[in-house]
C-alpha cells in the first residue's frame, strides 16, 4: 500500500485579479495566498506520508520574473526531502515560459521529466512506473501522448501531462490529445494538469484533472486543493483535499420585488451570510451582482458608486471569517412602468430615445467627447488588455454603459422635478 | 383628460368630501382649504387616485390602512368616462363602482401613457419648484436650451444636475490632474509597478551577487590578518615608548629605601600607635580637672535649700478644704435667692385659696385633697348637659317642619278630582289594536281585487281564439298541456322527415351534379379506355384471326361476307392488322393509364349509386307529407268540444298557458272579493264598541266616516288623561300618610329629650353642694373652681421644700468653719487671723512651695553623686595612656621621648617611599599588558629610545593609509553582496506588491468605468438640450412670449433668444420700449413667472398634438403680487379653456380672486372647509 499526491497549476505568486478592496481591508488574509496553499500541500504530503508527490505543470506564473519565488520554491522541497519525499513535475506552458525554471537549479529529491521525448522513471520498491514529458515550449500543438511507451506490465502505471484533453473552455488547447487515445497506454493513473477546475474525466482508468490549489479570480470559485491517491493492491482510492486558503464565489442576488433599498440590503445580508458558511471558515472574495425588477432601481442606479460602498461595508460587518467584494454589479431593471418614459414625445422621451438610438465606435465616441481618446491613452495598458479588456466601444460593453446611463439620467432629471 | 370628480372616503383626516370638477369647459379649478383643513392630504388623495395610493403613506392616522378608498371619474375628449375607486394594495387596488376589481390597464386609456414621474413634473408645479425654477434659469444665466429643456421635462434644476454630473466626473479624472480619484489610481498602479522592478530579482543577478560575495569575502581575511601583525608590534612599541619614565623613577625609589633599612622592624602601624598614646594622655587630665571645680559648686547650692515638713504632711487635708471652698462659696451665693421664692409660693398659694374656696384653711390639706379627688367626675358629668340640650332642640325643630308638611299634603289631595273606571275603555282599544291596520289591509284589497278583475277581463280580451265571458271560460274543458307538448314532438318528427328527406334529394342531387362535371372533364382530356372496350376489342381482333385462319390455313375461300361484316370494304390483313393495333393500343392504353381508368370507373360506379340514393329519398319525402296530412286532422279534432279554431300546438302552447292563467286571476279576484267583505264587518264591529265605551267614560263624540284608525286614536287619548289623573291622585295621598306617620315619631322624640334633660339638672344640684359653689353654677365654673385649688396646694408644697433646703446650707457653713480653724492652729499658727476662706487659700499656697522645695533639693543629691563618679573615672584613664606609651620607648629602643618622635619621623618616610615604589610598578605592570617586569626591563635595554618615535609613526601610518581602506572598502564591498542576497531570501515581497498592484489596476477599472458613464452621461444631456432647442425654440418660445407678456402685465413685452458674449444662446425679455432684460436682470419674482410662462408654453403647445392631461398647481402664487396673481390666475383661466388646472391653495385673497374672474364661467371654487365633515 502506497499513497502519492497529485496537484497541477500551482502558479505561486500570482496574484489575485481584479480586486478593488476598501481601505481598512485586512489586506494580509488575502497576500500571499497561493504561497500560502502551497504550503498546505507540503504539510499534507507529510502528514500522509505519501510515498511521493506529482506536479503536472505550472509550477510558476509565465511572465512572473521574480527569483525570490523559486528559492521559495526550493525551500519548501528542501522540507520535503527532510521527510523523504520525492517530487516528479513534468513543466507547462507557463514554466516553459518562465526564467525561473530555467535558472534554478533543483534539489535531490526533485525530477523533472525531459521535454526532449517522453521519460520512463522505475521505482521499483513500489512497483511504480512513472512516464511523462515536460513542455519545450510555451505553445505545445502536438499530442504529446501519442509517444509515451506502453505500460509496463505488473507495476502500477502512472501518466504525467499538461494537457487541455480534446479542448475545456478557457483554456489554451495545448498538448492536445483525446480519452481513447490515453486509455489505449494502459496505465492505471493519469496525472493531468493545465485545467484549473477539478475534474475526474475517467475512472478506469483513472484521468484526473485536480484543478488549481488557489482561486484567483472571479471565474475560480469554490473549493481548490489536490487529490490525494491511495493504492492498495489492484484497489485505487482517490479523494480529493482542500488546499486554498481563501474562496472566491460569484454571489448574485435576485432582488426582485423589493420594494425599497432596505429591503435590497436585507436580501443581500441573507446572501451573505448563507455563502459565508459555505466557504468553510475562509475568507471569501466575492463579487456582488444584483438582479431583478425593484422598485428601488432608480435610487441605486442615482448613486452606484455610493451603494458600491454600503454594500462593501455590509460585507465587511458579517464578521466570521470575513466577506470582501471584489466588484459590485447592478444589473436590476426598474419596474416596468419606467419604460413608458420613453414613449412620449416630450423633452425627456426624446432624450432617452435618441440616447438608446445612440451606437458608438471609436470614432463617434471621440466625435461625441474631444477628450476622450486622451483619457483612453491615460489608462494602464493591463487594463485594456487581457482576458477582460477595458473597451467602451465594444458593443456589450457600450450597451451596458448606455443603460447605465439612461438609469442615470432618468433618475437624476426625475429626482431633480420632483416635487418635495 | 380631465377629472370629472373626485370623492375622497377616506383618506388622511378626511372623510367623503366629493369634490364635483364637471364643468362645461375644462375649467379652472381653484381647491382652498385654511391650514389643517386638508388641502394638502386633498392633493396626496388626488395622485393617489390616479396612480395608486404609495405603500408607506402616513395618511393612516384616522382611517386604517384598509379603510382608505378614493374614488372618481374621468373623462377622455372624446366623451369617453371611467368612473373608479383606489384601496391601499399592491394589486388590484382598482375598482369599478361595484366594487369588482379592475384591471390597471382600463386606466391607461385615460393617462395616455403619462406615468406618475412624468405627471409629477410635467404636469404638477408647486412653490418651490417654481422658485428652484426660477433660480435654475439663473444660474445657468438663461442658457435658452436648458430653459426650454426644463421645462420640457418638468425640471426644475436640471442646470444642478449638469454641474453635479461635471463635477462627478472631474473628480474623478482631469486630463492634466493628479488629484482626481483616477488619476490618483493610475499613478499608484505604476508607482507599484516601478516598486516590482525594484523588488524583483533576477536570476542573473542572483548568480553574479553570490560570486561577488564569496571574492570580497576571500580578500577581506587576507588583508585583515596582514593589518592584525602590524597592529601587535606597534602595541609592543607604544606600550616600551610609554614604559621608559616609569622604569628610571622605580630605581631611584628602591636606591631611598635601602637607605632607610635600620627603621625597617618597626610595625606598620607603629606612628598611629605613638600619636594615639599622647592624644588620650592629655584628654584624661583635662577630664580630671572639669570634674573636680563641679563637684564644689553643687556642694554650694545644697546647703541653701530649706523644707516645711508639717505643711507637707498635712497635703492631704489641705487640698480637701481647698476642694470644699468652691461648694461653700456657691451655697452663700444661692442662700438670698432661695429664701426669696420661698416667700413668693407661700404668698400664691395663700392668695389662690382665698380666692377659690374661702372656707377651707391651707393647714387642713387633708380636706381639701378629698375634695379634688372628685374633679374627675364632676367635669365627665357637667359635659353631658351639652348633648342633652342639643339632642332637645332637634326633636323641636322637626315637629315644626312636618307638621307644615302635612297641611300641604292635604289641600294638594283635596284639590284632585275623583277617579273613573277605565278597565272597559283599554280592554276595547286593546281588541281594536289587535286587528292590525284595518284600513290599510281594505283599502290594499279592494285595490288588488279591482286590479286582478281589470287584468282578467283585459287578458281573456286578448287571449283570441275565445270569445265567451269569463264565467262561460271557467267552465270549458280545455286539452291538457301534456297532450299538447305530445302533438308539438309528432309534428316535429314528421316536419322533420320531410325536411330530411328534401335535404338529402339535394345534397344526392348536389353530389351528382358533380361527379357528372368530374365525368365529363375526364372525357374532355381524351376518351378513357375501360375494360369493356378492351374487351370488344379483344372480341375484334378474335373475330378477325378467325376469318384470315379461315382465308389462310383452312383455305376456306369465301369468308368476303364475313369480312365485310368486319371491315366493310377494306382489305381483311389491313383490318385484321388494325385490330390488333387497336386492342394493342388499347391494352397498353390501360396499363399506363390504370390510375386514370381506375378514377373513370369509380365516378361511374358513384354516379350509379346517387341515382339509387336520389329515388329513395323521394319515396321517404311522400311518406312523410301523408303523416302530417293524417296528425292534422286529429289535432283539430281534439280542441272542437272548446270550440276553439287551434292554430300549431306551439302556439296551442302559449295560447293554453295564458288562457289557464286569466282564469286563475279570475278564481283569485273572486277569492279576493270573499276576504275584503268579511274585513269591513269586522271593522264596523270594533268602531261601534269603542264609540261604546268612549260613552261609558264620559265622552260622547261623533265621528265621521266609517275608519277605525281615528276613533281608535282619539280612544287613545282619552285613556291616556285618565290614567294620568288616577296616578296623580294616588301619588297625593302617599305622600300625605308618611307624612303623619313622621310627625307622631318627632313628637314622642321630644318628649323623651325633656325628660332626660330634668333629670340631669337633680343629680347636678347635688354634686355641688360638696363644695362652695352655687346650685346655678355650670360645669366650666366648678371646673376652674377645682384647678385654682390644685394649683394652690402645689404652691404650697414647694415653699416647704424651699425652707428645708435653706437650713442644710446654714449647717455646712458652720461645720467648715471649725475645722479650718482646727487645721490652722496645728500647721500654721500665724494666719489664725484669717477668716477661715482666706486660711485656706493660704494654706495651699504654702503647701505648694514646700513640694518645689522639696524637689530641688533631691536634684542636688543625684548630680554630686553622678560627678564624683566622673573623677574616678579620669583617674583610670590617664594611668592606662602613661602605660602605653612607655611601652612604645621600649619597642623603639629609645631611652627618651625626644629620641622616640625622631625614630616615628624616619619610620614614616620609609613607609611613604615604599608605597610610591609600590604604585610605580602597578602602573608599570598596567602597562605591560602581562608582559613580565624583567621582560620589559630587558626590551628596554635592548632598544634605542631614540629610534622609538620613528617606528611607532612608521607603523602608525601603514594601518591608517594601507590596510584600513582597503578593509573598508572590502567590507562594504561584501555588505552590499551579502544585502543584495539577503533581498534574495524567498522573500514574497514582490508578490505582495503584484497582488497590491492588482487591486490598483482593479480600482483604476472601476473609476474608470464610472467615469466614462457619468462624463458620457454630462455629455450626451447636453447635446440634447441644444438639439432640443434646435427643434422647438421658435414655437414655444412664441407661446411663452404671449404668457409672460399677460403674468408681467406687459412689462415684458416678449422672449427671444439672443446671444452673449461668450457666444451662448441666451433667454432674453424684451420690454414694450424694446429694451432686452437678461435674466441677471430680471427680479426673482419676474424670473418665477418666466419660469411659470415656459412651463404653460409648453402645456399649450403640447396640446396641439396630444390629449390634454389636467395640470396641477400646489399654491404656486405665493410670492406674486395681487395684480399679477390677478394676471396668472386669468392666463391660467385660459389656458383651462383647453386643458383643465387645479390650483390647491390656502390663501383667502386668491379664492375672491378667482371668484372676480367667475364671469368666465369656467373658473369653480372648492371650499375643503366646507366639503369636509370630518376634521382632525
Amino acid at each position: 500500500m502506497f499513497r502519492f499526491l497529485h496537484a497541477a497549476d500551482i502558479h505561486l505568486d500570482s496574484a489575485m485579479v481584479g480586486l478593488d478592496l476598501p481601505e481598512g481591508t485586512p489586506l494580509d488574509q488575502v497576500r500571499g495566498a497561493t504561497r500560502r496553499a502551497f504550503d498546505n500541500l507540503v504539510d499534507l504530503a507529510i502528514r500522509e506520508q505519501v510515498a511521493f508527490v506529482l506536479l503536472s505543470g505550472d509550477i510558476y506564473d509565465g511572465d512572473w520574473k521574480d527569483f525570490n519565488t523559486g528559492i521559495f520554491f526550493n525551500r519548501r522541497m528542501a522540507q520535503l526531502k527532510d521527510a523523504r519525499i520525492a517530487i516528479y513535475i513534468v513543466t507547462g506552458n507557463h514554466d516553459a515560459a518562465s526564467q525561473i525554471t530555467k535558472s534554478l537549479k533543483p534539489l535531490e529529491n526533485v525530477h523533472f521529466f525531459s521535454h526532449r521525448k517522453p521519460e520512463t522513471i522505475l521505482l521499483k520498491e513500489l512497483d511504480v512506473a512513472l512516464h511523462g514529458q515536460s513542455f519545450a515550449s510555451r505553445a505545445v500543438t502536438d499530442d504529446l501522448s501519442a509517444n509515451y511507451p506502453k505500460a509496463k506490465s505488473g507495476m502500477f502505471n502512472i501518466g504525467l501531462l499538461h494537457t487541455a484533453l480534446s479542448g475545456r473552455e478557457g483554456h489554451e488547447p495545448y498538448a492536445p490529445c483525446t480519452v481513447d487515445g490515453l486509455k489505449s497506454k494502459g496505465y492505471q493513473y493519469w496525472a493531468l494538469g493545465h485545467v484549473h477546475q477539478r475534474e475526474i474525466v475517467s475512472e478506469d482508468p483513472w484521468i484526473v484533472f485536480p484543478g488549481n490549489i488557489q482561486g484567483r479570480h472571479v471565474r475560480e470559485t469554490g473549493s481548490k486543493g489536490c487529490t490525494l491517491v491511495t493504492v492498495d493492491g489492484d484497489e485505487v482510492k482517490v479523494e480529493s483535499a482542500d488546499l486554498d486558503i481563501l474562496r472566491w464565489n460569484l454571489c448574485q442576488v435576485d432582488v426582485g420585488g423589493c420594494n425599497s433599498t432596505d429591503e435590497v440590503c436585507e436580501r443581500v445580508q441573507a446572501v451573505f451570510e448563507k455563502v459565508l458558511l459555505e466557504a468553510e471558515d475562509r475568507p471569501l472574495l466575492a463579487r456582488l451582482e444584483l438582479l431583478g425588477a425593484t422598485a428601488a432601481h432608480q435610487q441605486l442606479k442615482s448613486q452606484t458608486a455610493y451603494w458600491a460602498e454600503k454594500f462593501r461595508g455590509l460585507a465587511a460587518g458579517i464578521g466570521g471569517s470575513g466577506i470582501w467584494l471584489e466588484k459590485v454589479k447592478l444589473k436590476t431593471t426598474d419596474e416596468a412602468h419606467l419604460e413608458t418614459l420613453t414613449q412620449g414625445d416630450d423633452a425627456l422621451a426624446g432624450l432617452l430615445k435618441n440616447l438608446m438610438d445612440l451606437e458608438i465606435d471609436a470614432g463617434k465616441i471621440s466625435e461625441l467627447d474631444l477628450e476622450f481618446s486622451s483619457f483612453l491613452s491615460r489608462l494602464p495598458a493591463e487594463i485594456r488588455g487581457g482576458e477582460d479588456p477595458f473597451d467602451p466601444t465594444d458593443p456589450d460593453q457600450w450597451n451596458d454603459i448606455r443603460n447605465d446611463i439612461k438609469d442615470l439620467l432618468v433618475a437624476r432629471l426625475l429626482s431633480a422635478g420632483e416635487r418635495k | 383628460m380631465k377629472i370629472a370628480r373626485l370623492d375622497i372616503k377616506a383618506f388622511g383626516n378626511l372623510t367623503d368630501v366629493i369634490l364635483d370638477f364637471s364643468s362645461e369647459t375644462p375649467g379652472l379649478h381653484i381647491i382652498y382649504g385654511s391650514n389643517e383643513a386638508g388641502k394638502s392630504t386633498a392633493l396626496r388623495a388626488l395622485k393617489g387616485f390616479l396612480y395608486g395610493i404609495p405603500v408607506r403613506t402616513s395618511d393612516n392616522f384616522l382611517h386604517e390602512y384598509s379603510k382608505l378608498l378614493v374614488g372618481g371619474t374621468l373623462v377622455n375628449s372624446d366623451g369617453r368616462e371611467l368612473t373608479f375607486w383606489r384601496l391601499k394594495r399592491n394589486v388590484g387596488d382598482i375598482l369599478d363602482a361595484d366594487k369588482k376589481i379592475l384591471g390597471w390597464e382600463i386606466l391607461s386609456e385615460f393617462l395616455h401613457g403619462i406615468e406618475e414621474p412624468l405627471f409629477d413634473t410635467l404636469f404638477g408645479v408647486d412653490h418651490e419648484t417654481l422658485v428652484s425654477g426660477g433660480r435654475d434659469i439663473l444660474e445657468q444665466k438663461g442658457e435658452v436650451g436648458q430653459a426650454l429643456f426644463s421645462a420640457g421635462a418638468g425640471l426644475s434644476s436640471l442646470h444642478n444636475v449638469i454641474k453635479n454630473l461635471e463635477k462627478e466626473y472631474e473628480d474623478l479624472f482631469k486630463a492634466g490632474g493628479s488629484k482626481p480619484k483616477l488619476n490618483k489610481a493610475i499613478k499608484e498602479f505604476q508607482d507599484l509597478k516601478k516598486e516590482i522592478r525594484d523588488l524583483s530579482l533576477s536570476s542573473y543577478v542572483w548568480k553574479e551577487q553570490e560570486k561577488a560575495l564569496e571574492k570580497a569575502s576571500g580578500k577581506l581575511d587576507d588583508i585583515e590578518k596582514q593589518k592584525q601583525v602590524s597592529s601587535t608590534e606597534l602595541e609592543r612599541l607604544k606600550r616600551l615608548q610609554r614604559s621608559l619614565s616609569h622604569l628610571s623613577g622605580r630605581q631611584t625609589l628602591l636606591g631611598r629605601l635601602a637607605e632607610l633599612g635600620p627603621v625597617g622592624h618597626l610595625p606598620y602601624d607603629f606612628s598611629d600607635r605613638l600619636q594615639e598614646a599622647v592624644k588620650k594622655e592629655e584628654r584624661s587630665q583635662e577630664r580630671l580637672k572639669r570634674a573636680l571645680s563641679r563637684k564644689e559648686d553643687l556642694e554650694g547650692k545644697q546647703k541653701s535649700v530649706s523644707v516645711r515638713k508639717d505643711v507637707i504632711e498635712q497635703a492631704e487635708t489641705i487640698e480637701n478644704f481647698h476642694q470644699r471652698l468652691g461648694a461653700q462659696r456657691k451655697a452663700q451665693y444661692d442662700r438670698p435667692h432661695l429664701n426669696e421664692e420661698m416667700i413668693k409660693c407661700r404668698a400664691e398659694a395663700e392668695s389662690l385659696i382665698n380666692q377659690a374656696a374661702p372656707n377651707l384653711d391651707l393647714s387642713k390639706k387633708a380636706e381639701i385633697k378629698a375634695v379634688l379627688g372628685k374633679k374627675p367626675s364632676l367635669i365627665k358629668f357637667g359635659n353631658r348637659f351639652a348633648r342633652l340640650q342639643e339632642s332637645c332642640d332637634q326633636a323641636e325643630r322637626r315637629k315644626k317642619d312636618l307638621t307644615d308638611a302635612s297641611k300641604k299634603a292635604k289641600r294638594d289631595l283635596d284639590a284632585t278630582p275623583e277617579v273613573v273606571e277605565t278597565r272597559g275603555l283599554g280592554t276595547a282599544i286593546n281588541v281594536a289594536r289587535k286587528a292590525g291596520d284595518l284600513d290599510e289591509r281594505i283599502r290594499s284589497q279592494s285595490q288588488e281585487t279591482h286590479i286582478l278583475q281589470t287584468s282578467a277581463e283585459t287578458e281573456s280580451q286578448q287571449l283570441g281564439l275565445w270569445y265567451g265571458s269569463l264565467e262561460e271560460l271557467l267552465l270549458i274543458s280545455l286539452p291538457s298541456s301534456k297532450t299538447i307538448d305530445r302533438y308539438t314532438e309528432d309534428f316535429r318528427e314528421a316536419n322533420d322527415d320531410v325536411r330530411n328527406a328534401k335535404e338529402n334529394q339535394d345534397k344526392a342531387r348536389d353530389k351528382l351534379d358533380s361527379v357528372q362535371l368530374d365525368l365529363k372533364t375526364m372525357d374532355k382530356t381524351g376518351a378513357v379506355p375501360t375494360e369493356d372496350e378492351l374487351l370488344q376489342s379483344r372480341a375484334k381482333r378474335d373475330q378477325g384471326w378467325q376469318l384470315v385462319k379461315q382465308a389462310w390455313l383452312n383455305g376456306e375461300e369465301d369468308v368476303s361476307e364475313k369480312t365485310k361484316t368486319f371491315c366493310g370494304d377494306s382489305a381483311l390483313p389491313e383490318a385484321y392488322e388494325e385490330s390488333v393495333q387497336v386492342s394493342d393500343d388499347l391494352s397498353d392504353r390501360l396499363r399506363n393509364e390504370a390510375e386514370r381508368v381506375h378514377k373513370y370507373v369509380a365516378l361511374l360506379t358513384q354516379v350509379e349509386k346517387l341515382e339509387e340514393q336520389l329515388q329513395r329519398w323521394e319515396k321517404s319525402e311522400t311518406e312523410a307529407g301523408e303523416k302530417v296530412a293524417q296528425l292534422e286532422d286529429s289535432w283539430r279534432a281534439i280542441w272542437v268540444d272548446c270550440k276553439v279554431e287551434p292554430q300549431s300546438p306551439r302556439e296551442m302552447r302559449n295560447w293554453l298557458a295564458r288562457c289557464l292563467e286569466v282564469r286563475r286571476q279570475f278564481e283569485e279576484q273572486k277569492h279576493k272579493q270573499g276576504q275584503l267583505k268579511s274585513l269591513l264587518d269586522k271593522r264596523k264591529s270594533l268602531r261601534e264598541n269603542l264609540l261604546g265605551e268612549l260613552a261609558q267614560v264620559g265622552e260622547k263624540v261623533k265621528l265621521q266616516g266609517d275608519e277605525l284608525e281615528s276613533v281608535l286614536d282619539y280612544a287613545d287619548k282619552v285613556l291616556q288623561k285618565l290614567v294620568a289623573l288616577a296616578d296623580k291622585r294616588n301619588s297625593a295621598q302617599i305622600e300625605l300618610d308618611r307624612l303623619s306617620f313622621e310627625l307622631e315619631s318627632a313628637v314622642k322624640d321630644l318628649e323623651i329629650s325633656q325628660k332626660a334633660l330634668d333629670e340631669w339638672q337633680k343629680e347636678w344640684s347635688a354634686a355641688l353642694t360638696d363644695l362652695a359653689i352655687s346650685e346655678e353654677a355650670s360645669s366650666e365654673e366648678a371646673t376652674e373652681v377645682l384647678e385654682k385649688l390644685q394649683t394652690s396646694v402645689e404652691r404650697w408644697d414647694k415653699a416647704e421644700s424651699l425652707k428645708l433646703r435653706l437650713e442644710a446650707i446654714d449647717n455646712d457653713q458652720k461645720e467648715f468653719n471649725q475645722a479650718v480653724y482646727a487645721l490652722v492652729q496645728n500647721v500654721a499658727p500665724e494666719l489664725n487671723d484669717l477668716p477661715s476662706d482666706q486660711a485656706v487659700v493660704k494654706l495651699q499656697v504654702l503647701l505648694t512651695e514646700s513640694r518645689n522645695a522639696t524637689t530641688f533639693r533631691n536634684k542636688l543629691i543625684e548630680d554630686l553623686e553622678e560627678t564624683e563618679e566622673e573623677i574616678r573615672q579620669a583617674e583610670v584613664e590617664l594611668k592606662v595612656a602613661l602605660d602605653k606609651k612607655t611601652e612604645l620607648r621600649k619597642q623603639a629602643r629609645c631611652d627618651d621621648d625626644e629620641q622616640l618622635h625622631k625614630v616615628d619621623r624616619e619610620f614614616l618616610e620609609f613607609v611613604k617611599v615604599n608605597s610610591e615604589l609600590k604604585q610605580l610598578e602597578k602602573t608599570l605592570r598596567d602597562m605591560a599588558e602581562g608582559v613580565l617586569l624583567e621582560n620589559l626591563e630587558k626590551q628596554a635595554q635592548e632598544i634605542d629610545p631614540d629610534d622609538l618615535p620613528g617606528q611607532i609613526e612608521a607603523l602608525t601610518d601603514k594601518i591608517k593609509n594601507e590596510y584600513d581602506p582597503q578593509i573598508r572598502e572590502l567590507s562594504e564591498r561584501k555588505g552590499e553582496a551579502r544585502k543584495e542576497l539577503q533581498l534574495m531570501d524567498g522573500s514574497n515581497k514582490a508578490a505582495i506588491k503584484q497582488e497590491d498592484a492588482q487591486c490598483a489596476l482593479g480600482k483604476v477599472r472601476r473609476l474608470a468605468e464610472q467615469y466614462i458613464r457619468v462624463r458620457m452621461a454630462a455629455v450626451i444631456l447636453k447635446k440634447e438640450i441644444d438639439h432640443y432647442r434646435k427643434e422647438h425654440q421658435d414655437p414655444i418660445l412664441k407661446i411663452a412670449s404671449k404668457y409672460f407678456r399677460e403674468l408681467t402685465q406687459v412689462s415684458f413685452d416678449s422672449l427671444r433668444s439672443d446671444v452673449d458674449n461668450h457666444g451662448n444662446q441666451i433667454l432674453v425679455g424684451v420690454c414694450p420700449d424694446e429694451i432686452v432684460k437678461t435674466v441677471e436682470e430680471m427680479s426673482s419674482g419676474t424670473r418665477d413667472q418666466l419660469y411659470l410662462s415656459l412651463r404653460l408654453a409648453t402645456i399649450e403647445w403640447r396640446l396641439d398634438n396630444h390629449e390634454s392631461i389636467p395640470f396641477i398647481a400646489d399654491d404656486i402664487l405665493v410670492n406674486f403680487d395681487d395684480e399679477r396673481s390677478k394676471a396668472t390666475l386669468k392666463a391660467l383661466a385660459n389656458l383651462a379653456n383647453k386643458n383643465q388646472v387645479v390650483l390647491f391653495t390656502h390663501h383667502k385673497a386668491v379664492v375672491s380672486l378667482g371668484k372676480n374672474l367667475r364671469q368666465d364661467n369656467n373658473v369653480v371654487i372648492h371650499d375643503l372647509t366646507k366639503a369636509s365633515r370630518s376634521k382632525s
